[in-house]
Order: C-alpha cells, then structure tokens, then sequence
C-alpha cells in the first residue's frame, strides 16, 4: 500500500526511523551494517548496505573540530525554536 | 547537556586525560564488521584522498590485530590440524584482502607490522600474490626494522628449528635485487651505502640471535651471511661474533651428548 491510498504506512515510518535513528547514529550504523550480513540479498538491493556505508564513511571523514561546533551550533539552534515556539 | 561518546577507546597507551579527539578514533569500532564490508568502508575512505595513509594504515593494524592469530606465539602442529578449515580459509581471505589495501605509500604501515603478517601469510599457506607483495613491501622498509621484528617463529611442522630463517632470507633477497639496481656503484657515505651498512648491521645482530638455535642447518646461516655485498660490513666483528655463538653452542651440545 503506497501513501497515496492510506497515509502512515508502515514503510515511511520504518524509512523515517531509518534516517534519523539508525544513519544519524555512530555505533547503530555500524550494527546495522554488520546485521545486513544475514540477510545480503535483501540489504542490497534496499539500499541499506550503502546508506550505512555512506553514513559511516561520512561521519569518519569529518573533522572532530567540525563535529563539536556543528553540535553547539544545533544546540543552539533548538535554543532558538524552543524560544520561538514552545 | 552532557554529550557521551560512543566509541570505544580500550587499547594499551591511550591517556584518558587526552582531550581532543584522537585522529582513529573511528578504528575500533568498524574493526567489528564483516572483512567484506569493512573493505567496503576502507576503500570508499580511499578514494576520497582525504584521511593519511598512515591513519588507514593504523585502521587496517587495528582490524588485522583483532582477527588474525598472533604471529609470535607458536602453534605445534597438533593444533594447526584441529583448526577447522572454516576458521583457517576465513583467516586467509582476512588476510589477503588486508593486503590488497595497504596504501601504496612507503611507510603507511610500519616493517614490524608487515613482517607479522608475512609469517602468518605463511603460516596460513596464503596465496603466492600475497606473500610476494609483503615480501617487497616489507623489503622497501627493511632498514626500518630491529631484529626482534625479524624473530618470528617458523610455522611448518617439518622443519626442526625455532627461527623462520627462510622468510628473512626472502625478504633480504627482495631488498638486495632493489639495492643493486638503485645502486650500481655506491660511493663512501652516499644515501646507499648507508642503506646497505644498516642492513649489514642487522643482519649480523639478527644472525648473533638465530646462531642460538641449535637445530638451525648451517647451511641457511651461511647462505644468509653470504647474500650480503662486501661493502654491506665495515668490519667482521659482528659476523664472527656469530659464528662463535654458533659454534659455542654446537660444542656445548656435543659435549653434552658425549657425557649422556
């Protein structure tokens, strides 16, 4: 069933958990890939094999500097939205 | 707010008062993947140019520490038939591709390093592609080695001796063929002459070692000492240093026998 028919279907939120909880995740990535193991074919050609891959090599490449002001900068940020609509 | 890290940080002389990030700090934990998919992870790392060699270096060291058995310790043949050949072909395939992504860079990973996994290559009867490239690997960054990298036990159940003279042997060989087409004619203190002067150096001290063992033939002593140019030793003093342990030990042992 696609969302054009029923909205909420199980696969866009299984596709938003994805996103945020898994690739946002260092160590989750890396179970996650490692659990594609058991199921290749499936992992695949989802696509979840190379947006894990992705999402760690991402996270490797980018300077720690870079990592701790992004981080203070969306701290900040929700600072912001807190004040603004909360 | 209090952020925790999620990496794992355990190896031995990591100071906990450190408090930057360290540049691997990312090694451990994608050493607990699948070689396939941790070759996945390295190679798209590769190709962006952006990380040293050394760091992907360090990577691979973490990740070949973490699945491969240990290079010094002695497996008697009993136990290298228990291993399953599950365990031993997937050791193999670790290793081979391991191999595969050392940077091209000298110096990416350490002689030490590329000498250990030399002699588990050979333990593990790895493919011949494998045990050429870390013998001229290994030969490129001889002068950096100390003779306790070059001690490794021999695996092969046939042999009596305790010293893996044979993968040296390899390994100086690759170095000489390099060493003498570079340098066809060495002059007094010249960047080959002080190449080829360590690696006689080294090779003596390494010989002084080895001479202990009494089951090693003399023949591969002898054919060790003797790959090395003239130039290669100032003086003898080293060699016949060896020659007399060799030689002290062989009486002592004789005489042993006699009184039995």
């Amino acid at each position: 069933m696609t969302e054009a028919v029923e909205k909420g279907n199980f696969v866009l939120k299984l596709e938003s958990f994805f996103n945020s909880c898994i690739l946002e995740g260092w160590k989750d990535s890396i179970v996650t890939l490692q659990t594609t193991v058991k199921l290749t074919e499936w992992s695949e050609n989802l696509g979840i094999v190379r947006r894990c891959v992705d999402s760690i090599v991402e996270k490797i490449l980018t300077p720690p500097p870079k990592v701790n002001k992004s981080l203070t900068e969306a701290i900040s940020f929700f600072h912001e939205i807190e004040k603004k609509y909360i | 707010m209090q952020v925790t890290w999620s990496y794992t940080y355990t190896r031995k002389g990591f100071s906990k008062q450190q408090q930057s990030v360290p540049k691997d700090w990312w090694t451990e934990d994608i050493s607990d993947l699948d070689i396939d998919l941790f070759r996945c992870i390295i190679i798209a790392i590769k190709s962006t140019y952006m990380l040293p060699p050394q760091l992907i270096g360090e990577a691979l060291h973490v990740y070949a520490c973490r699945w491969l058995p240990d290079a010094t310790k002695i497996t008697p043949p009993e136990s290298s038939v228990s291993q399953t050949d599950d365990v031993a072909e997937n050791h193999r395939k670790i290793i081979e591709i391991i191999v595969t992504m050392i940077p091209a860079d000298k110096g990416s990973v350490s002689v030490g390093f590329l000498l250990r996994l030399l002699s588990i290559a050979s333990h593990l009867g790895a493919s011949t592609v494998t045990k050429t490239e870390l013998i001229r690997r290994s030969s490129l960054q001889l002068e950096e080695a100390t003779v306790s990298d070059l001690l490794f036990p021999t695996h092969s159940s046939s042999n009596q001796h305790y010293y893996d003279i044979d993968l040296v042997a390899a390994v100086l060989d690759s170095f000489l063929l390099l060493w003498r087409r570079t340098s066809p004619a060495p002059i007094e203190n010249s960047q080959s002459m002080r190449s080829i002067r360590k690696i006689g150096k080294l090779i003596d001290t390494y010989l002084q070692v080895v001479a202990r063992d009494i089951n090693l033939p003399v023949s591969k002593v002898l054919s060790v000492a003797e790959a090395l140019p003239d130039i290669a030793r100032k003086d003898h003093d080293d060699l016949y240093k060896g020659i007399n342990i060799y030689l002290k030990v062989k009486n002592y042992m004789q005489h042993v026998l006699n009184i039995i």
